[in-house]
């Protein structure tokens, strides 16, 4: 019988492949890349801001980290779970590695603060004064700042036997006080006072430079003791909590998943503290206090020399008049075939159209929903949305079909990370519109982007259908680099309904022509995929996969790796982020290379190319190669059949590997080195090539001339979200 | 001129899952599948222990069609049919599910019998084994279709329809009648396998195995039978060797529906009706010698479909599905050795009348087609006892589940062949109550017309040829030739003619001319 059994799909776990010492720890993994991250802060070839820009990423990156990855393990040991992960380290032991890591991570963020980019930005004219700096003026200045706009908004509070520790909501910023009760360092008095979040944390002043700032925290400082008046305050100091926000819910008891995310978005704020952050110098009783109050793991207090929380450069990146210190304005491409205000649907009808953004422009999607609902012919609209701009003109448009009579039905992911309260008010509003809204699967997560538009046409139903690696989020796609593709094949179509039909419930198990799901059948057609190239390699044949993916973790796969590299086929990847693969180990991986991009934009799409006797077969996918893609969530691999499509995947690949600016190449520690130009080689940047490409293929500037194309999204932690 | 396409959906609610199918079919008359979709829910769980549905079951049932009539919104949909089963036919409850559908979702069910609902799957099978040309029918070939409540056994020969026989020993039938006793046995299968024998003992084969060349599994709204299948797939029909479904059926025996269900990738209430499918295959396919199982990807709603469009179909892809009816109750004619040559004179005149009438009797094809159906077997009783046969008749036909009649058509025919004879029936009379007044009315017509036919043929020596038949006032003039003396038709003749003037309002006059009598 042609079909696997379980146990053969989930391999032998006594086969050598899988042993502990050839997988890298993830955590650790994810942590290697935020030094990557950092290291683009640390890249004098970058301007600036965007250096500043990427220290912010970098810390709301961990941010999120600490909320999720470390709040999930906390989260297995207070479960009582102790088993080793597949590199053999308990959650404990885990725990203990991110802490040492990060700590060194931490150390460097805060040096390349402080010796280089404080430094360069006084250069430029910047001035982020300590309080010591601050002249007379200045600082009369402030003072009436803080009584007349700062003093109102503070809420002290005390702590004493009578009154219990406060609650410290995450990622907020605040200052501890110790105030002397006149007795011994028992009986000094804990007071605490939230800086308010209402305020930007820069706060400008008159000064020499062309902007002067000063942080909020050290504005409020100065004059905290006006706060306890007649108190003798001992020491303070700003710190900073980041609490678990692992959003745990008991499906099987959920009758109604709207109602319990809801619930839950309200536990986020009081989940277990993960981490403390303090500057350094800062009262040692003050902390201790702290560490033991917010009962805090060894390891997880992080003494900073510099300010905390460095996403306020989000503020300053977004600040008025520093154009020269940014990357180069550029404006997405309108495609060829969508050019001079073709009609799309015709467009789609003459071929399929493949959209590779943010160089391609975003907006003829949109455009096509806003037509759609607007199309006489056009009798049903179907999509999934996953993390979507509240202020989205998809969301709009879907509203107004269904107010036109259009059938729409919109599957939308409470689950999406932190967004949640996000989409349940913008779900809530399309309910209202007459949309049928389906608020995702008990146990699944919807991670898919497609969308499928019903027509009524002379030669009877039609099915337009746009998939793509990205979220229909018209602001990311300014920033993120995805592919969709747009396509009227027949076969993809009725895949298109059979996707929407599993999604609502209609379809016990999905039969599809072309797509392939997740999470049905999508490690099966991977693994087929592989141990293709596993037989080709083995029979003297050629055999190859490349790949680009945002995630490399799921054991199974690489352990198929493994075992193709070891029968000969050659795997080149481009993994941004988490990579549990060990390329080069001898014996085991030699025939595997990796290497990572970033840069400008956040690599986002996959590309996965398997070789097939030289009769490529090309797909772009919403998945990662991580057991969550492949097994509790909601995803499909699209094949690129058409000729042209798919030389253009190809040569995005192509590129991909012969970037030698931004790429760095992985070695089998997990430790990352620029890919550095040959002699006598081209420099390429990939995602400057892809620019330049664009520019000079295509022709028309979209319809709204962005001033600045990089603007943050909406909040930063929307931003960085998909980088964990 | 363009003419938009048009957009049909079949609703099927099944015993086991509630399926959909919209079509497209072009002004050309070509179908084009534009989705299909499922719900499995086990109402015949409910009927067959309970004998009534369960309110959770009517919720998701009503639910699940709720969700159909948005998709077909999606598409426009303006035509549809729904039809229900025999969990939802056999249901004490089936009134209130069907009220509530109606409210909710303003769609009228309408319950269809075992026969019916097999014939429009046969009619799927046909029109896809013909299309498809993957084997040829006009051999003879064995059709197994096993449905959650029943199986039907057909049998096809030179590409009509010969014989059908229905056992209520549907998979899902058999797991709920007997699942009790599973906790008592270790080897389930077995009990299982004894079971089906005793049950399909009493079934005639008419043809022996080495006739029967060819094998049709048809797995209507079980799916998985297709999806055992898929090992071969090939465009729309599938077939698996004999050998390899052996393998499947002897590995499956031994195993859990757990863990069928992961190796075949089907949900677990699939896999629990594996095992006693597989079983009632193997019994079947032995009857046969074909080295294949073909198995064509086609369901109860196919059929509807087929049965709503086949007329506007391009040429040469529609057929002429009554034709295999006549053929199985010819066939049924034949087995109860009635006189062929009476048999087709009768039929033969009283379709002539039936004809000449039109216009008078205000009555369709349908109804011709019962009246034809009821003339071939008029007489079948004869073969129990010539006295009163038309009684046995009437019991033999209402017995018989002839493939493709409704309930009521069934009874109308039963009616036909029990006043055919010296019997003059009145509204009243047995058979007739258990009619609506409209059909019994159609009945009374009918009967009246192979009355007088019947009796055109008293001798049973065809002697009368028709040369013309006349309404004029209230005169229906009936011309005949004859080569010899008639004097026994035309006294029958004018005996039963009162009851044609009690329901038509014209007097039926024979006119003789005698040939040997015109030859002189």
């Amino acid at each position: 019988m042609e079909r696997q059994n379980p146990a053969e799909r989930n391999g032998n776990p006594s086969v050598v492949h899988t042993k502990p010492q050839y997988l890298l720890n993830r955590e650790l993994s994810w942590l290697e890349f935020n030094q990557r991250v950092l290291d683009e802060a640390a890249n004098q070839d970058n301007p600036l801001l965007e250096r500043l820009k990427f220290l912010a990423i970098a810390s709301s990156n961990l941010d999120e980290f600490f909320m999720v990855r470390v709040g999930s393990l906390n989260d297995q040991i207070n479960a009582g779970f102790t088993r080793p992960d597949a590199t053999g380290l308990t959650p404990a032991a885990q725990l203990d590695r991110i802490a040492e890591r990060t700590s060194i991570l931490v150390a460097d963020e805060y040096a390349l603060w402080s010796e280089k980019l404080v430094p360069e930005m006084r250069k430029n004219g910047i001035y982020l004064l300590s309080t010591g700096e601050l002249n007379e003026a200045q600082v009369t200045y402030l003072s009436e700042y803080f009584d007349s706009v700062v003093y109102p908004v503070l809420t002290p509070m005390a702590v004493d036997p009578g009154r219990p520790f406060p609650l410290i909501h995450n990622k907020t910023l605040n200052i501890g006080v110790l105030i002397d009760n006149g007795g011994s360092h028992e009986e000094d008095i804990f007071a605490t006072v939230q800086v308010p979040s209402v305020f930007p944390r820069l706060v400008e002043l008159k000064g020499i430079g062309r902007r002067t700032f000063v942080l909020m925290e050290d504005v409020i400082s100065m004059f905290i003791d006006r706060l306890y008046v007649g108190k003798r305050i001992k020491a303070a100091c700003a710190y900073r909590v980041t609490r678990n926000g692992d959003l745990a819910i008991d499906e099987d008891e959920a009758e109604d998943l709207l109602l319990e995310i809801e619930k839950s978005l309200k536990q986020r704020i009081r989940g277990q503290a993960m981490r403390l952050e303090v500057s350094r110098g800062s009262s040692e009783l003050l902390t201790g206090i702290l560490q033991k109050k917010l009962e805090l793991r060894d390891g997880y207090v992080f003494r900073v020399d510099g300010p905390l929380d460095l996403t306020f450069l989000y503020e300053l990146y977004d600040m008025e008049g520093f154009d020269e210190m940014k990357y180069r304005p550029y404006t997405p491409r309108i495609p060829r075939a969508l050019a001079d205000g073709k009609d799309i649907f015709e467009a789609i009808r003459e071929k399929d159209i493949l959209l590779h953004h943010p160089y391609e422009s975003f907006e003829p999607i949109v455009d096509m929903i806003q037509k759609a609902a607007h199309d006489p012919r056009v009798l049903a609209i179907k999509q999934t949305l996953y993390r979507v701009s509240g202020k989205s003109p998809i969301i709009k448009a879907l509203a107004e079909a269904a107010d036109r009579g259009k059938q729409v039905t919109v599957l939308v992911e409470l689950k999406a990370r932190f967004d949640e309260e996000n989409n349940i008010h913008w779900a809530k509003s399309l309910e209202k519109a007459g949309c049928h809204v389906i608020y995702g699967l008990v146990g699944l997560k919807t991670h898919c982007k497609i969308t499928l538009i019903v027509r009524m046409e002379d030669d009877g139903i039609n099915r337009y259908v746009h998939i793509s690696t990205g979220n229909y989020n018209d602001e990311t796609a300014k920033v993120y680099t995805d592919i969709g593709l747009l396509t009227c094949n027949k076969y993809i179509g009725e895949d298109a309904s059979t996707v929407f039909n599993a999604l609502t419930g209609f379809c016990e198990r999905p039969r599809l022509h072309k797509l392939v799901m997740a999470p049905t059948m999508l490690r099966r057609h991977f693994n087929s995929l592989i141990d293709r190239e596993i037989r080709n390699a083995l029979a003297g044949k050629q055999a190859y996969i490349k790949a680009k993916l945002n995630a490399l973790v799921d054991s199974e796969i690489i352990e198929r790796l493994y075992r193709a590299s070891a029968a000969g086929v050659q795997i080149d990847l481009v993994v941004r982020g988490m990579c549990c693969l060990r390329p080069g180990l001898k014996g085991i991986s030699e025939n595997i290379r990796v290497r990572s991009i970033v840069g400008r934009y956040l690599e986002h799409g996959r590309i996965y190319c398997f070789c097939n006797e030289g009769n490529e077969e090309v797909f772009i996918s919403s998945a990662d190669w991580m057991e969550r893609n492949m097994d509790r969530r909601v995803e499909l691999l699209v094949p690129i059949e058409d000729p042209e499509a798919k030389s253009r995947v190809r040569h995005i690949l192509e590129v991909y590997l012969k970037d030698n600016v931004k790429a760095r190449h992985m070695n089998k520690d997990g430790k990352y080195a620029l890919v550095l130009p040959q002699e006598g080689e081209k420099r390429l940047s990939a995602q400057d090539y892809f620019m330049e490409e664009a520019e000079a293929e295509t022709f028309e500037i979209t319809k709204q001339t962005v001033q600045r194309v990089f603007r943050p999204v909406s909040s930063p932690i929307q931003e960085s979200d998909s980088f964990v | 001129m363009y003419c938009p396409p048009r957009l049909f959906a079949a609703i099927d609610i099944g015993s086991y899952r509630l399926k959909m199918k919209i079509v497209e079919v072009t002004p050309e008359g070509r179908i084009r599948d534009l989705e299909t979709v499922d719900h499995l829910i086990l109402l015949g769980r409910d009927t067959f222990n309970d004998g009534k549905l369960s309110f959770e079951s009517v919720k998701k049932t009503c639910e699940a069609i709720q969700g159909f009539k948005r998709l077909m919104a999606d598409y426009g949909v303006t035509e549809w049919r729904v039809v229900a089963t025999s969990a939802l036919r056999e249901a004490a409850n089936r009134d209130f599910m069907i009220d509530r559908i109606k409210f909710q979702t303003g769609f009228d069910v309408e319950i269809i019998n075992n026969s019916q609902e097999k014939f429009l799957t046969y009619k799927a099978i046909k029109w896809q084994l013909m299309n498809n040309g993957i084997i040829d029918i006009s051999e003879p070939t064995l059709i197994l279709n096993i449905g959650a409540g029943s199986i039907q056994l057909l049998l096809m020969e030179n590409n009509l329809l010969a014989s059908s026989q229905s056992l209520k020993l549907g998979a899902l039938r058999i797991k709920e009648s007997i699942a009790k006793i599973e906790k008592h046995t270790l080897n389930f299968s077995r009990v299982l396998e004894e079971y089906i024998e005793a049950h399909i003992e009493s079934v005639e084969y008419l043809k022996s195995s080495n006739e029967l060349k060819h094998f049709v599994l048809a797995s209507g709204e079980l799916d998985y039978l297709a999806e055992l299948a898929r090992l071969g797939v090939d465009k729309g029909v599938v077939s698996l060797d004999k050998e390899q479904f052996e393998r499947i059926y002897v590995q499956a025996l031994g195993k859990t529906p757990r863990a069928l269900s992961e190796e075949y990738d089907i949900p677990l209430a699939d896999a629990e009706l594996f095992v006693p499918s597989l079983i009632l295959i193997k019994k079947f396919l032995d009857k046969t010698c074909s080295d294949k199982l073909i198995i064509p990807s086609v369901s109860l709603v196919d059929g509807l479909i087929l049965e709503r469009y086949n007329d506007e179909l391009e040429k040469g892809i529609s057929m002429d599905f009554d034709a295999d009816i006549l053929s199985c109750v010819r066939e049924m004619a034949t087995r109860y050795r009635t006189n062929e040559k009476h048999v087709r004179y009768v039929e033969r005149v009283a379709l002539q009348i039936f004809d000449r009438l039109t216009g008078i009797h205000g009555l369709g094809e349908r109804e011709r087609f019962i009246l034809q159906i009821a003339a071939i077997l008029h007489d079948i009783g004869k073969y129990i006892a010539s006295d009163p046969h038309y009684v046995y008749s009437y019991n033999i036909i209402r017995a018989s589940q002839i493939i493709g009649l409704s309930d009521e058509e069934l009874t109308m025919a039963a009616c036909i062949a029990r006043y055919h004879s010296s019997e003059t029936p009145e509204l009243g009379s047995t058979g007739l109550v258990k009619l609506g007044t409209e059909e019994r009315i159609k009945a009374m017509k009918l009967i009246a017309i192979i009355r007088m036919a019947d009796a055109m043929d008293t001798s049973h020596k065809q002697k009368l040829s028709i040369s013309a038949m006349d309404v004029s006032g209230d005169q229906f003039i009936v011309r005949v030739e004859s080569w010899e003396e008639a004097v026994l038709e035309n006294w029958t003749f004018n005996m039963k003619s009162e009851f044609f003037s009690e329901v038509f309002g014209l007097k039926p006059q024979m006119v003789i001319r005698n040939r040997m009598v015109g030859e002189k």
